[in-house]
């Protein structure tokens, strides 16, 4: 299953934040959406899940344009923050979720380090984060959005989520924020990066270091971004 | 601590919201208590006013209920009384004022009247207030009587004294007149003693009186003397001709007795003939019979003429006898006649006696002329005298009556206490309610549990979430927004329902709470509670912090509290301030718990469904708006 953005734009006022932005993601995909701050990346997200409207473009789900209340039963949302009810255990927030779409969590807690009936308060950073990105597979989405799910993890979690999300292109196509680009380097399968309202650069990460001639995709995504 | 106190500023200043909210408490706070202080007069009380006297004085005693604090329904019909009770006890009304039939009557009686007054007492300023306005318009009305009285009493002691000089004035005029009729009086006594007359008018009267009927029994006399005369002469030639007829008729008779002895002889001749003639003829059978026969009738004949000559023979005697009577007669006749003609010489002589007495008794009536004249002066002096008394008498009796009104008035008005006269209305009060006052405070009570509650329970549920981000996970999943919403409300239910179970278990165990429907008191609490559940949800949904949510609350919670007429009666707030608490859930819900608790009335809470739907209306609106953001 595939989605493709066409021509999106978007303005908050004068401010025009989406331009003319156009992508795909193809299916089992991990796909690194970058930019530099406030370039869009989340609105792009929202406009997706429909949470924002946008001025222009189209969007589209296997070639047919989105609707909304369906594609929704298909995405699976992981925001910066950890959104889970810290008074249910582990379980309960699995099942709690699950029960939103109307099916029972397919995940073992337990395969992902996490303890079945801990409450969810009094789990770990890397844990708390494992069980939001968890919560958000309990209904089988065909689409991940993760939005900076490794901020403020110490390196052993980073690690932990990072080939969590390595597994799970198995069963989704997954949209990767960050500004890590070493995680994106490491697991994304292609790149998207965002820059004045525009993309930038669409392709696989080897690709653009290739095309800006840098070491790695810091030094490229800096130089494809900045222009130096 | 520069920066330390520059942070905790800025927390506040750069937060709209808050600095909107920790503005807008207070300034609602001193704004409601202010007009509620403010006021000085509560007004707008609902009492119904049943006049079953319908008189002036009912009247002018509800009409000071139109200037008063009262908004006062009037009726005078018969179910008035009964319909204004169950009101009170309904909780529709405050109270209803019952002016009792013969309330004039008896104020008037100088009897003191009591107004009852039957009051709901479950807000106890409230009916404090009504209870003493009340007695206070019966005071003034009491003060208006009393002026009333004293004003009859006044104008009474004013026309005592005018009647009073009146009969002075009268009674002077009368010792004038009297004065004068005693002086004229006296002179017609000594006028009247001088005539000494005593008896004689009457013995005059007696004497005329006698003296025509002497006059008349004279002329009786002389007539009946003419009379007797007349017939005496009648007498005596009827006498002299029977005299005469009777010696005709003698010689008649004497000449028929004469003629009778004749014709006897001539029998007795024809007798002896014919005896002569039988004894010499002897006789045959038939002769014999024929003489016999002839001879037995010359003897009847002879018998009968015999007998007739001795009859006239008889009556000649008796004729003379007749007649020497009547020469007797005839001189008696003669005697009385002469008698008689005596007796009308006598009689002319008594005639001339009466004449003179007649001539005597007209000089008395001429004197007893000249005293009529002088009985006529008197008389009109008498009568005179008569009409001022007359005069006086009316002048006096036209007083009377006024002074014996006045006497009545003043007996009657003496006769009341003086109690009675300084305060005739009096109030009775009968209270609806006999309970603890707390039976009246725990229907508000459970809606300021629920109120503060759940809208901190609930403005936090959504606060929490939004903050957490599960909410917008929720959002983005299949459910939709309003099963979010409901799960949240039915629990949160579920937590009211349970906190009015709580408290209303407390208070009937330990308070002795009683409630007449328990059914209608748990929907009731439900509805309040969904409506707050929904606004909380609202306010958790607006605020940016749970400060800024909690000053919400603060800014909902404590003008709702001040208004729900639970501290503060409705009558004492002003009208605007009275209109924005009716339209609060607080009031509106508590006033309904109110019902229930106190009045046993119940209904449908449609003003609480109808915020219901409000709240929630603004909530679909707001939330889903806040989770795009």
């Amino acid at each position: 299953m595939s989605l493709e953005v066409q021509h999106l734009s978007k303005s908050f006022g004068n401010k025009q934040v989406l331009r003319d932005v156009s992508f795909k993601l193809g299916d089992n995909q991990v796909v690194g959406l970058i930019g530099p701050s406030g370039c869009g990346k989340t609105t792009i997200v929202k406009i997706i899940l429909g949470l924002r409207g946008a001025d222009g473009g189209e969007m589209t789900v296997d070639g047919k344009r989105i609707d909304f209340e369906k594609v929704r039963k298909k995405v699976g949302y992981v925001a910066q923050q950890d959104s889970f009810y810290s008074f249910l255990t582990v379980k309960e927030n699995l099942d709690y979720f699950a029960s939103l779409y109307d099916t029972t969590s397919p995940v073992k807690p337990e395969l992902f380090g996490l303890e079945a009936v801990a409450l969810a308060g009094s789990l770990s950073g890397g844990q708390k984060k494992r069980l939001s990105i968890l919560c958000a597979l309990s209904h089988r989405p065909k689409f991940l959005f993760l939005d900076e799910p490794t901020v403020g993890l110490d390196p052993v979690s980073k690690k932990q989520i990072l080939q969590l999300i390595g597994k799970l292109k198995k069963v989704s196509s997954v949209i990767f924020i960050t500004h890590h680009l070493k995680e994106v380097e490491e697991i994304c399968d292609k790149i998207v990066v965002l820059g004045r309202g525009d993309v930038l650069f669409e392709g696989g990460p080897k690709v653009l270091m290739k095309k800006t001639k840098a070491s790695n995709l810091e030094v490229a995504f800096v130089e494809l971004v900045t222009g130096i | 601590m520069r920066e330390l106190l520059k942070k905790d500023s800025l927390y506040f200043i750069r937060s709209k919201t808050s600095i909107v909210m920790i503005l807008i408490v207070p300034v609602m706070t001193m704004l409601i208590l202010g007009n509620m202080f403010g006021e000085s007069q509560a007004t707008g009380v609902e009492v119904l006013l049943c006049d079953a006297d319908s008189s002036q004085l009912s009247s002018a005693y509800t009409r000071l209920f139109n200037s008063s604090v009262f908004e006062t329904a009037f009726r005078q019909d018969a179910a008035c009384v009964d319909d204004g009770i169950a009101s009170v006890e309904r909780g529709e009304l405050a109270a209803v004022v019952i002016i009792p039939e013969g309330f004039e009557s008896e104020i008037l009686a100088g009897e003191r009247s009591s107004v009852r007054l039957y009051l709901d007492n479950s807000v106890p300023e409230t009916a404090q207030l009504i209870e003493s306005s009340v007695q206070a318009l019966a005071r003034e009305m009491s003060s208006e009587v009393a002026l009333s009285t004293l004003s009859v009493l006044q104008s009474s002691m004013n026309e005592l004294g005018e009647s009073l000089y009146l009969a002075e004035f009268n009674l002077e005029e009368t010792k004038d007149k009297l004065s004068g009729m005693e002086g004229k009086i006296a002179s017609m006594a000594d006028e009247m003693g001088s005539l000494e007359l005593g008896s004689f008018a009457e013995q005059l009267d007696e004497m005329e009186a006698f003296l025509a009927n002497q006059t008349d029994s004279l002329e009786q006399v002389n007539s009946t003397v003419d009379l007797t005369l007349g017939e005496i002469g009648s007498a005596n030639s009827t006498l002299g001709e029977s005299k005469l007829l009777l010696d005709d008729a003698d010689a008649l008779l004497e000449s028929d007795i004469e003629q009778g002895e004749e014709v006897l002889g001539l029998i007795g001749s024809v007798d002896a003939g014919l005896s002569d003639v039988y004894s010499s003829l002897g006789c045959t059978q038939a002769t014999c019979t024929l003489l016999y026969s002839a001879m037995s009738n010359v003897t009847d004949v002879k018998e009968g003429l015999e007998l007739r000559v001795e009859a006239e023979k008889e009556m000649r005697t008796r004729i003379g006898n007749i007649s020497q009577g009547l020469d007797e007669m005839g001189e008696e006749l003669f005697n009385a006649s002469r008698q008689l003609e005596a007796a009308k010489l006598e009689a002319a002589d008594l005639n001339l006696q009466l004449e003179g007495m007649k001539e005597t008794l007209v000089r008395l009536n001429s004197t007893i002329l000249e005293f009529s004249s002088s009985k006529e002066a008197s008389l009109s002096i008498l009568r005179e005298s008569n009409e001022s008394l007359y005069q006086i008498g009316s002048e006096l009796g036209e007083s009377i009556p006024k002074i014996r009104e006045i006497r009545t008035t003043l007996f009657s008005l003496a006769s009341r206490s003086p109690e009675d006269v300084v305060s005739p209305v009096r109030v009775s009060s009968e209270k609806v309610f006999f309970s603890s006052r707390f039976t009246y405070l725990f229907p508000v009570l459970v809606s300021i549990v629920l109120m503060f509650s759940l809208l901190l329970l609930s403005s936090n549920s959504i606060f929490y979430e939004m903050d957490e981000g599960t909410l917008l996970r929720s959002y983005l999943s299949a459910t939709s927004l309003w099963k979010i919403i409901l799960s949240k409300a039915v629990v949160l239910s579920a937590v009211a329902l349970l906190q009015t179970a709580a408290m209303y278990f407390v208070s009937f165990y330990l308070f002795s709470i009683q409630l007449s429907n328990l059914f209608h008191f748990f929907l009731l609490a439900l509805c309040l509670s969904l409506s707050f559940i929904i606004l909380g949800m609202l306010i958790g949904a607006l605020s940016k912090d749970q400060s800024t949510a909690l000053l919400i609350i603060v800014a909902i919670t404590i003008p709702s509290i001040f208004l729900s007429g639970s501290l503060f009666p409705f009558e004492f707030m002003p009208q605007s301030l009275r209109l924005l608490s009716q339209l609060l859930p607080l009031t509106i819900g508590a006033n309904m718990m109110k019902g229930i608790a106190v009045y046993g009335v119940y209904g449908l809470p449609f003003e609480l469904l109808a915020y219901i739907m409000v709240f929630s209306a603004a909530l679909f609106f707001v939330l889903p708006r806040k989770l795009r953001s």
